[in-house]
């Protein structure tokens, strides 16, 4: 796991890169790699990489090069399979200096060209410079655990893992792109191709893009995301054995590290799977780690200790309280660099920081189970809602029962009102988006905190259009399309990015996903719906782990959730002044002050219980649109980049003004 | 403007944060607008209930769904009536 970052002269002629644009990249994404950095610079580009060692810790230091000095390679992420990889290319003929992911990559982009990309199954997001086309390819992993950015400024292409990294570029101005927060604010997330900010683009998950000294290509899918057909299987004992065979060899496949591994304990069904698992393979034992919190609604404090004791497992739990989410507020959205509508990525930037501190640089987590093996109460509230019309008033009730236990105002015995809400939502109004249409109907209510509500109908156009462009989407049933959906926009737009890869990366931790490795997803689209009738939550996942405690596979499943605006008006920051001084909200002219003071008002002055989930969504929203303002706009909050600590570790430097 | 229809007005407008007459109609669908979700929706029948000393049935629920100031202004009025005639 690492940072990389990178320069290509795009002109004919242009100046050659100038280092210290390459180290200020460097600089600024330094917390992804804090064991090493390096870079390499010719007369037409310049690659550097911050490395957190993990593989062939002492002879794995990047760039890495062929011998021909053609191509040259930085790399953030890891392959899981690369062992396999690497004997196919050793039966043919390579011979290999390191024992790294990272040379995989090299000699398989040399060897095989674009056609390798879909082999790799891993977590990554890379950059090949060829030295003799002088041109750069860029690839992200086919789910967007890794990230990477680009933009052009002065003559040049610049690339690195996160867009702060193009902070301290001259000629490189970040603005919030309107129509990018109008999508955030609408749906949670962005597009995968959207990066926030106008001008800077990010590169779409499963995607590779060109770049030449004419510019940087159109992005290709080199990984759509496909759902396979279900299978026959003789039972769901069957399907059970197959899912727990798909998912242990996933988990093996990332326990290759040559550093000891940790796991992040939710206290939910897929994480307890993992430390089961872990459990069989690492006899030594293992450490796991989880957040507590003192509100009892929230916290899943004594599910993690039931597994960790179940399972062995040596466990700490980092309490976190408004207080500490409010103190770290500022830095976690730094990290974050798009507006986030819950507070829930700040404990996990806490809990890395307790993980980096206890000596772990890698933690496994369940990210992804409940996007492939329907986790979540929306997949059954999409086929609840398709068929509301041929259910009598029992059954609906019945169904409806069954959703959201967590919430307070589903708990009512009698679900009266809640019937005449699914009545308003049984036909489909958002083309294509009919399972997402509660989330999306409520998102508009975030949209009204925009000056221009146009920008919010746009919002979903653009997004009912990116749906309908992608053939897998429009073949797919309600239930599938709510899961392109998830995959689309969620998992990579917030559960991957902002609360994954940005919180842990943001103090040196990885995290690896064994669902979202691509054989799994298969699996999952394999038994779906096949044994359970889509209402037995994860039944098939449930048999496939019959050692996992009763509490835990009895549970309904619980979002992780953190406390929202409470925080804040408890606390009263001094950065509340933000959201607050109406000369502050009117700042960025993107903002409709008088329904911003309105929502500002009524969170400072209710009770928390008056509070709807998607009055303190918009009002997260406000706080981290404005401190993103602060920070990367106005530049008067910007945390310094650590130049010196930088410089104190940079081993390798390939510094040749010679062209090859 | 009757007391039922600016007593509801009134709690949509300071639950909902919005203003009646600017962007939004009495016949606007609350849902669609981004006005009213789940947790609004299911506080705002027990407002009403609660306020006027009405039950709304599952079928009343079912048929005529509570999505507007309105339809809500309606099914109130004639719940009261029903009881008054009662």
């Amino acid at each position: 796991m690492c940072g990389i970052a990178g320069i290509l002269s795009l002109s004919e002629g242009g100046r050659p890169p100038v280092p210290d644009d390459l180290i200020a990249m460097m600089a600024r994404i330094g917390h992804r790699g804090p064991d090493a950095a390096g870079y390499m610079r010719d007369l037409h580009a310049a690659l550097g990489s911050v490395r957190l060692s993990i593989l062939d810790v002492a002879g794995g230091d990047q760039p890495i090069q062929t011998e021909d000095g053609r191509y040259v390679i930085v790399f953030n992420g890891e392959i899981y399979n690369y062992i396999e990889l690497r004997e196919r290319l050793i039966e043919q003929g390579d011979r290999f200096v390191t024992t790294t992911d990272t040379e995989v990559v090299l000699r398989a982009w040399a060897k095989w060209g674009a056609a390798c990309l879909a082999w790799l199954n891993g977590a990554f997001a890379f950059a090949i410079y060829d030295r003799k086309e002088r041109s750069v390819v860029l690839a992200r992993d086919r789910y967007g655990k890794r990230p990477v950015y680009y933009t052009q400024a002065q003559g040049q292409l610049y690339f690195a893992s996160e867009a702060k990294g193009f902070l301290d570029i001259e000629g490189v101005s970040f603005e919030t792109d309107p129509a990018h927060l109008a999508t955030v604010l609408g749906t949670w997330t962005p597009l995968p191709h959207q990066s926030c900010w106008r001008g800077i683009e990010i590169l779409p998950p499963g995607h590779s893009v060109a770049i030449t000294a004419d510019g940087p290509g159109t992005p290709k899918p080199f990984a759509p995301l496909r759902f396979a057909e279900p299978e026959p299987t003789a039972s769901q004992q069957d399907a059970a054995a197959r899912t727990r065979d798909a998912i242990t060899e996933a988990t093996r496949l990332r326990l290759r590290s040559d550093v000891p591994v940790g796991l992040y304990l939710s206290g939910g069904l897929d994480s307890s799977i993992i430390a089961a698992l872990l459990s069989d393979m690492l006899p030594q034992g293992f450490r796991s780690y989880s957040v507590s919190f003192e509100e009892a609604h929230l916290d899943e404090a004594p599910y993690q200790q039931i597994v960790a004791q179940r399972f062995l497992a040596s466990h700490t739990s980092l309490p976190v309280t408004a207080r500490d989410i409010c103190a770290a507020f500022p830095d976690a959205v730094y990290h974050a660099e798009i507006p986030v509508f819950r507070t829930a990525f700040v404990p996990m930037f806490l809990l890395s920081r307790h993980v980096s501190d206890d000596g772990t640089k890698t933690v496994f987590s369940g990210e992804g189970a409940d996007e492939a093996f329907l986790g979540y109460d929306l997949f059954r509230e999409t086929y609840m809602r398709r068929e509301w019309a041929n259910l009598d008033l029992a059954e609906r009730k019945a169904k409806v029962e069954r959703l959201n236990p967590y919430l307070g105002h589903y708990s009512d015995q009698t679900h009266g009102a809640l019937l005449g809400l699914y009545e308003n939502y049984k036909s489909e109004k958002m083309p294509g988006l009919f399972s997402h249409e509660i989330r999306y109907q409520n998102g508009k209510f975030a949209q009204r905190l925009l000056a221009d509500p146009e920008l919010g109908v746009q919002a979903f156009e653009s997004l009912s259009a990116y749906a309908d462009n992608d053939e897998v989407f429009a073949g797919s049933d309600p239930v599938q399309r709510a899961q392109w959906l998830e995959y689309k926009t969620l998992l990579c737009g917030y559960l991957l990015s902002t609360q994954g890869d940005r919180m842990g990366m943001a103090h040196g931790v990885e995290n690896r996903c064994p669902f979202l490795d691509p054989n799994v997803v298969a699996m999952s689209g394999a038994v779906n719906r096949q044994f359970d009738g889509i209402w037995r939550e994860k039944a098939v996942l449930k048999q496939a782990f019959p050692e996992l405690p009763d509490e835990i596979r009895t549970r309904h499943k619980h979002p992780y959730r953190a406390p929202d605006s409470a925080s804040f008006v408890a606390e009263r920051p001094d950065y509340l002044e933000l959201v607050l001084s109406l000369g502050e909200l009117a700042r960025s002219g993107l903002i409709n002050v008088s329904f911003a003071e309105r929502l500002v008002r009524k969170i400072m002055t209710s009770p928390p219980e008056r509070i709807s989930v998607r009055e303190n969504q918009a009002f997260v929203y406000l706080l981290t649109f404005q401190m993103l303002q602060e920070q990367f706009v106005a530049r008067r909050a910007t945390p310094v980049a650590d130049r010196a600590g930088l410089d104190a570790r940079l081993t390798t430097q390939l510094d040749t003004l010679e062209a090859v | 403007m009757n007391s039922i229809h600016g007593v509801i007005k009134a709690q949509i407008e300071e639950e909902m944060l919005v203003t009646y007459g600017e962007d939004f109609a009495d016949d606007t669908n609350l849902f669609e607008a981004g006005i009213m979700d789940s947790f609004g929706y299911v506080q705002l029948v027990d407002f009403l209930q609660d306020t006027f000393g009405i039950a709304f049935s599952d079928d009343d629920i079912l048929t005529n769904v509570l999505v507007s100031l309105a339809r809500m202004t309606e099914a109130v009025e004639a719940q009261v009536q029903l009881a008054q005639a009662g």
